[in-house]
């Protein structure tokens, strides 16, 4: 492969390890106000430290929620192109969490009701679109996970806006920071659950990514490895809506973020899933929190929806992996 | 005689009214070359898939090593039996190293060991150069040679007894063939057992120590390859005017 003519693969990996302690560096440093303010006011000290650190940390974080979360989605499918956003599960998980804004969080069911609400919505939204979606790898069974994607994704607006009839003001305010995402509600609270569901994800799949590169050579193929396709996919279900559910709760639906990280790790190291995983998300990592660099730069003193920004980045991406399967077409 | 591998009986599977498989009756003994012919929709990719236990049948049993499987789990189905279908088309870029080491994942097999089959494996079926390339890019036969290694890292550990090939030569040219030919009987060597389906019916003449035929869901005939690709059976079973000449059958 061209791609590592001149970087070994094994030496990837290491070097890619230095890439989200400067990027965290370069989004702590960038926005308003002198470096030297920043760094010797005290004004400044609680701008870097209170405001700025939660939010970049958070971006990290969310990037690479997505990322694995996508990775693991595209893996079960056996396709490219399943992004938690495109797919719907984000658009659902986005549901479920304004389901419980507007009908149940008088309830006051603890901070766990939000998330638990979108888990709810992601997975459903899911298990639709497999149903639909889901038979061979033919270009025809990857469109129809896409269509089926679509419709989930159609259904979730519809009704997120009529929720937002039902809503209050500041359950609406809720609503529209999530259909567009933002990050600037981050805390360390959402920021802890969002590090341990990411930390117990990888956990809980580093012993399993050889399946999930077995599943790439087919259905067939994988059980006759001995892989039970339908337990690997209701597990990664449950995963991809939990770190999705959590991620959609903390900044709202951010886009195509799950696809371009593992699409790019993919060109770096080929397909295998040890490989694939961590490189995806400390690409998705560093991607968000760039993208947000931007969100709150571009049009300073205001701040684009970071949600515009990464889907400016993906949507070319996906449209080139769409030229490349038309191509491949008999 | 020798122990039965794998014993089938009156297994069956119907599909809206019509019988795919019909009360298919064998058995294969240790280190048999059994090759299993028919026409197209036959039913022999259906009853290979279903002695892989991919399908679950509506009546008959099979059993493997005298064991019945119906409650088998899949890890248990393919570390006894590995199962090769015909080609299918992938999304991913995988290596070919990639796919061949994948081959390792039925048993717990040491790293170690499985690398040196891993190499084997590459060497064996003259893929070695392709190693690092992109499986999606190669032509039919190296994607089948590529396959069959993974599905023979999978037949070097020691519980697995059956190796079920869905027509692996049709893609392969003559040399290939040869050289999966001898990578068989090396496994029948070992006390292991193949199935395979072909189409070519002077290779099964040839190199098969037995024919079965299939026929609208049936086994039709069991036996030697004189005994079952006769001139009158294959003329009746694939509606062409057969004859044989010299041992080797032949059509108008």
């Amino acid at each position: 492969m061209g791609s590592t003519a001149l970087l070994r693969r094994q030496h990837i990996l290491p070097l890619c390890l230095l890439l989200p302690p400067l990027v965290v560096l370069a989004g702590l440093l960038t926005g308003g106000g002198e470096w030297s303010w920043l760094l010797n006011s005290d004004a400044g000290q609680t701008v870097l430290w209170q405001v700025r650190f939660p939010r970049v940390v958070m971006a990290f974080l969310i990037g690479a929620a997505l990322s694995a979360g996508g990775v693991l989605i595209q893996g079960v499918v056996r396709n490219p192109l399943a992004d938690p956003g495109l797919i719907g599960v984000s658009g659902g998980a986005a549901v479920g969490a304004a389901v419980y804004l507007v009908f149940a969080s008088s309830l006051s069911l603890s901070m766990w009701g939000q998330p638990l609400a979108a888990f709810i919505g992601g997975a459903v939204a899911l298990l639709v679109v497999m149903q639909l979606g889901l038979r061979g790898a033919s270009i025809h069974a990857m469109s129809f996970l896409i269509l089926a994607g679509i419709s989930v994704n159609v259904l979730a607006s519809a009704l997120i806006g009529l929720m937002s009839y039902m809503a209050t003001d500041s359950a609406l305010r809720q609503i529209t920071f999530w259909s567009l995402g933002s990050l600037s509600g981050a805390n360390w609270r959402w920021n802890s659950a969002l590090f341990a569901a990411l930390v117990a994800a990888i956990i809980f799949w580093r012993t399993r990514l050889r399946t999930l590169d077995a599943l790439l050579l087919g259905e067939v193929e994988a059980r006759s490895m001995g892989i039970s396709v339908v337990r690997m996919q209701w597990l990664a279900v449950l995963w991809v809506a939990l770190l999705v559910g959590i991620a959609v709760c903390a900044s709202g639906v951010i886009g195509f973020v799950g696809l371009i990280s593992p699409h790019v790790a993919r060109l770096m190291t080929g397909a295998t899933h040890t490989r694939v995983l961590p490189l995806a998300i400390i690409f998705g990592g560093c991607l968000v929190v760039l993208a947000d660099m931007a969100a709150r730069t571009l049009v300073a003193p205001a701040e684009l929806p970071i949600g515009i920004v990464t889907t400016l980045l993906g949507a070319p991406v996906f449209i080139s992996l769409l030229l490349r399967e038309k191509r491949r077409m008999p | 005689m020798s122990a039965s591998l794998l014993t089938v009986e009156g297994l069956s599977l119907h599909r809206g009214g019509a019988a795919l498989v019909n009360q298919v009756a064998f058995d294969v003994k240790a280190g048999e070359l059994i090759m299993l012919v028919g026409p197209n929709g036959a039913g022999k990719s259906t009853l290979l898939s279903m002695l892989a236990g991919l399908q679950r049948g509506d009546a008959g049993s099979v059993a493997v090593l005298q064991h019945a499987t119906h409650a088998w789990p899949r890890n248990a189905w393919a570390e006894h039996v590995t199962f090769v279908p015909q080609l299918s088309s992938m999304n991913f870029p995988l290596t070919v190293h990639d796919v061949v080491s994948l081959g390792g994942l039925a048993h717990s097999t040491s790293i170690v060991t499985l690398r040196q089959q891993v190499k084997a494996a590459l060497q064996g079926w003259d893929i070695d150069y392709l190693a690092q390339h992109d499986v999606r890019r190669l032509s039919g036969g190296e994607q089948q040679r590529c396959q069959l290694a993974r599905s023979w890292v999978q037949m070097q550990q020691a519980q697995s007894i059956l190796w079920l090939l869905d027509e692996p030569l049709s893609a392969l040219d003559l040399r290939h063939q040869h050289q999966c030919l001898q990578q068989i009987r090396a496994i029948t060597a070992q006390g292991k057992s193949v199935l395979m389906v072909v189409h070519d019916l002077n290779m099964a003449r040839q190199h098969a120590d037995r024919v079965l035929m299939m026929c609208c869901g049936e086994l039709v005939a069991d036996g030697s390859a004189e005994q079952v690709l006769s001139a009158e059976q294959v003329s009746r079973v694939f509606q062409v005017e057969t004859y044989l000449d010299h041992g080797w059958l032949g059509w108008r």
